[in-house]
């Protein structure tokens, strides 16, 4: 049982504390509560794994692959820009659209677990603002899904524009609900994450998300993307600047 | 409310609020007051933080706030022949605490003064 409990901690949290953590565990018996305290401490521990992370290891390395990410993102938008056709660089949008489809909706399946954690650990204003997050997440993926089923007048899934804006924008709010958890984020990236979901839930508002999309007028999904990468390159300089030196220089 | 000390290790600011542990923050202070008797591993804290403040802290919250309190530099580990690793305070740990227990005395004072006043 208490090998069990250990074992629902990360890795390397379990490399340093788990010997340890185990043997006080043995100094008293498992009541329920107990238990529930250690389940909770387990979510807390996987919400801020990275944190024990060492640079030269992939997690660590996340403020500089978002930026990366959101540099090519930002230039496939740019690129595509003029083409106008409705099918911009259709090879990579089987990949990329269901992609944006599986971290939405990852963010769905996530918000139990965030939010028992993170009502653990963050300030109730930071819980609050994660949780919006993630349900306007949820509310985007909905509609999207109506759009798919609702026949191609709505929504068409090989666009490899749809796929960059769902991923990105899914996994924006899906890093920057975590960061939220751990300690809240400045206010650069916070704003540039409400414009980008302000300006999409406008577009689901107006019906330009999908409904009515007309391909002589261009994609529908040109301005979220661009945002998105904005909320993915603040999110990252964020990160970086604000990554301990005790932490970062640590080998 | 202690949240305007500053913590600084090896010279870069790495915590200016203590409100950054968010509901960790009052586990937090406890386990720094009983390590400001000497060092103690987990099972010691345990007791000794129920004993002067009457608060039991669960196996999952101790392993919440120890982690944190180390990357802040606030508290150490010590080297063990058991599994029982105990902890004790750093410097940086004792500065922080001294200014906290500072502040949350001159609230205390304030109240009961006010209290008193009213009465």
């Amino acid at each position: 049982m208490r090998g069990w409990l250990v074992r629902l901690y990360p890795r390397a949290w379990r490399d340093r504390y788990g010997d340890e953590f185990q043997a006080l565990l043995e100094q008293q018996p498992a009541t329920v509560g107990r238990v529930a305290d250690v389940v909770l401490g387990a979510i807390d521990a996987h919400l801020t794994a990275n944190s024990l992370e060492r640079r030269g290891r992939w997690l660590s390395r996340i403020p500089e692959l978002m930026i990366a990410f959101g540099a090519l993102v930002w230039a496939v938008a740019f690129a595509t820009r003029e083409a106008g056709t409705g099918q911009r660089v259709t090879n990579l949008a089987s990949i990329l659209a269901p992609m944006g489809e599986v971290v939405v909706g990852l963010g769905v399946l996530a918000l139990p677990p965030l939010w028992i954690g993170m009502s653990r650990t963050a300030r109730l204003a930071n819980v609050s603002l994660g949780m919006a997050m993630l349900i306007g997440a949820a509310y985007i993926h909905a509609v999207h899904l109506v759009g798919l089923t609702s026949g191609p007048d709505y929504l068409d899934f090989e666009r490899a524009d749809v796929g960059f804006g769902l991923l990105s924008w899914g996994a924006s709010i899906l890093w920057a609900t975590a960061m939220l958890a751990r300690s809240g984020l400045p206010r650069v990236p916070l704003f540039a994450l409400a414009v980008c979901s302000a300006v999409t839930l406008g577009m689901i508002w107006s019906g330009n998300f999908g409904y009515d999309f007309n391909p002589a007028t261009g994609p529908a999904f040109d301005i979220p993307i661009e945002l998105a990468a904005a909320a993915w390159f603040a999110i990252g300089l964020s990160l970086l600047s604000r990554a301990p030196r005790s932490e970062v220089q640590a080998e | 409310m202690v949240d305007i000390s500053v913590v600084v290790v090896e010279g870069e600011l790495v915590m200016d609020r203590l409100g950054d542990l968010g509901r960790l923050e009052e586990p937090s202070l406890l386990v720094l007051v009983s390590l400001s008797s000497g060092p103690k591993h987990g099972y010691a804290i345990q007791t000794d933080v129920a004993s002067f403040a009457g608060v039991h802290l669960g196996p999952g919250t101790m392993y919440a706030v120890l982690p944190r309190l180390e990357r802040l530099g606030l508290v150490e580990a010590l080297a063990s022949d058991d599994r029982r690793r105990p902890y004790r305070l750093t410097g940086a740990g004792e500065g922080w605490l001294r200014s906290a227990l500072d502040r949350q005395n001159v609230i205390a004072r304030t109240g009961l003064d006010r209290l008193g006043a009213g009465r």
